[in-house]
């Protein structure tokens, strides 16, 4: 009697101990799956085009590639297990490799350390491309930027540098007049199915207009069909001092958290002179 | 990404990776690297190839490389200039020239052209001349290329990482992801930890630090970041630089 009336004591006490442990063990277990989704990774700030961008990667089960194709670059995260979902973010360098502001910048700088072959190498590097223009503004300040260095190089050939200087500069105001906007822009870089190798996998969704760190964007909400299931197809497009960015989401609706933790941290830090190094 | 820069903390990895799961003693060798005199500890695991003026640390296909980068400073260069000025005084003429066409260092890069130049006409006078010169105008271009040192401003840290970086590291694919200076023993190293460009993988490590007017690099050839790190952070951290004596004259 007497071990079964200790039992009899002792029950509700183990009863009620088995209840705070349960209990401490749920909210243990639901404050570790709500810090684990709240997880981010320092951020990183990536040199991919003279704007930086800077933004926290997803955690480490998305694994992490260099992405270098299209026109872009950018970094791709590809979900460990998870059937080809991944996010990437990327920057349009062909795109940003028109703009040729900077390079008519480090031309002057450089200007009385280079001989005079070496100079007229150069020069023929900073002309604009008049191929396939953005813009009519853009064709516009393409042609004023190679007038003016058609006029630097006869001035150079005829040995008149005072004259090669004000060329320069005039060429360097014009690359400076046009700056790409992401109006302008998107019609050629947005998700469009007809361009795409089987238009049929895709389903144009929601369209809207959106903001990342401040500046202007837009996003598409969209949806691919692949053999297995249907995927988000999730694109932001944003502009930011004369460089292009997209970030693209393409999985589950489980994972879309970790795609929106990563646009949310997006910042465009400041160019410096070590970052443009 | 600040590094806390504390030798202990590399005493200790340096202790157990020595030890590993037993008491195996820590033992430090004393080493010649160039013109550097040192004291290290390999890490445990590690083979150590000593090859003169470089030292290789591999393990399986992770490999390290401890070398003496040559001159640092004007320092550096004078004592250079005088070595190979010995060598003609000994009669070995070709060796001594061999000497001043292999010269390098952060003051003979391309950005300081003009001092360059200038530091380099003495010599170029001689070397354009269609017969060899006597050894009385020898002599006037080893003296003038002594002197001519005092052409060149004092390298900065700046100078050192440049000419560091664009010797050991393909700067258009990777990038610097920290630097941090690192006090061991005395000696004062900067620490860079590198990555791709794009993706911000293929991490890897470079240190160096300047003892006597020469570069002293520690660096990762090959191997990833998560199984050379340690071995790297226990080997720089155990570096002794024996301080270079005066150079004679």
């Amino acid at each position: 009697m007497d071990v079964m009336g200790r039992w009899e004591v002792s029950v509700p006490g183990a009863r009620l101990c088995r209840t705070v442990a349960l209990v401490a063990l749920v909210a243990a277990v639901a404050a570790a799956c709500e810090s684990g989704e709240k997880q981010i990774e320092p951020a990183e700030t990536f040199h991919w085009v003279a704007q930086p961008v800077a933004f926290s990667p997803p955690p480490k089960q998305w694994e992490r590639q260099g992405d270098n194709g299209g026109g872009m670059l950018g970094v791709r995260f590809i979900l460990t297990g998870g059937g080809g979902q991944c996010i990437s973010v990327a920057a349009y360098h062909l795109l940003a490799e028109r703009d040729r502001q900077a390079a008519l910048q480090r031309l002057i700088a450089r200007r009385d350390s280079l001989s005079g072959p070496d100079f007229l190498t150069e020069l023929s590097r900073v002309r604009a491309r008049t191929d396939d223009p953005i813009s009519a503004q853009e064709a516009v300040a393409a042609r004023q930027i190679n007038a003016a260095i058609d006029r630097a190089m006869a001035h150079h050939l005829a040995d008149l540098s005072q004259f090669v200087v004000l060329d320069l500069e005039a060429a360097s105001q014009a690359a400076s007049s046009y700056e790409p906007t992401l109006e302008e822009i998107l019609p050629r870089i947005r998700l469009q199915p007809e361009r795409m190798n089987e238009p049929e996998r895709w389903r144009i969704g929601y369209e809207r207009d959106t903001t990342i760190a401040g500046y202007p964007a837009f996003a598409s909400d969209d949806t691919l069909f692949t053999p297995e299931r249907p995927l988000l197809y999730h694109e932001i497009y944003w502009v930011v001092r004369r460089a292009a960015f997209k970030a693209t989401y393409q999985g589950t609706s489980e994972n879309l958290r970790a795609f929106h933790q990563l646009v949310d941290s997006i910042q465009f830090p400041e160019v410096t002179d070590a970052a443009s190094q | 990404m600040p590094r806390r820069s504390d030798s202990a903390t590399g005493l200790v990895i340096v202790a157990c990776l020595s030890a590993g799961l037993g008491c195996e003693q820590i033992e430090t060798q004393a080493l010649e690297a160039g013109h550097h005199r040192l004291q290290l500890v390999v890490p445990a695991g590690w083979e150590h190839l000593d090859h003169g003026r470089q030292h290789l640390f591999r393990s399986g296909e992770c490999q390290m490389s401890l070398v003496d980068m040559g001159i640092a400073t004007q320092e550096g260069l004078v004592h250079d200039l005088q070595q190979a000025e010995t060598l003609w005084r000994a009669g070995r003429r070709e060796d001594a020239f061999a000497r001043l066409r292999e010269l390098r260092g952060p003051m003979l890069q391309e950005k300081s052209k003009d001092q360059v130049a200038e530091f380099w006409r003495p010599w170029a006078e001689v070397e354009d001349r269609p017969h060899p010169a006597d050894s009385a105008t020898v002599q006037a271009v080893f003296t003038a290329l002594i002197e001519g040192t005092a052409i060149f401003p004092p390298v900065t840290a700046e100078d050192l990482t440049a000419y560091v970086l664009e010797s050991r590291l393909d700067t258009k694919r990777y990038e610097i992801a920290s630097q941090t200076p690192r006090p061991v023993s005395g000696a004062v190293w900067t620490e860079v930890e590198t990555w791709d460009r794009v993706s911000h993988l293929a991490r890897s490590r470079l240190a160096w630090t300047e003892n006597g007017g020469y570069l002293l690099v520690l660096g990762v050839d090959r191997g990833p970041a998560e199984q050379v790190d340690a071995a790297f952070a226990a080997l720089l951290t155990s570096i002794q630089v024996v301080p270079a004596a005066p150079a004679p004259r």
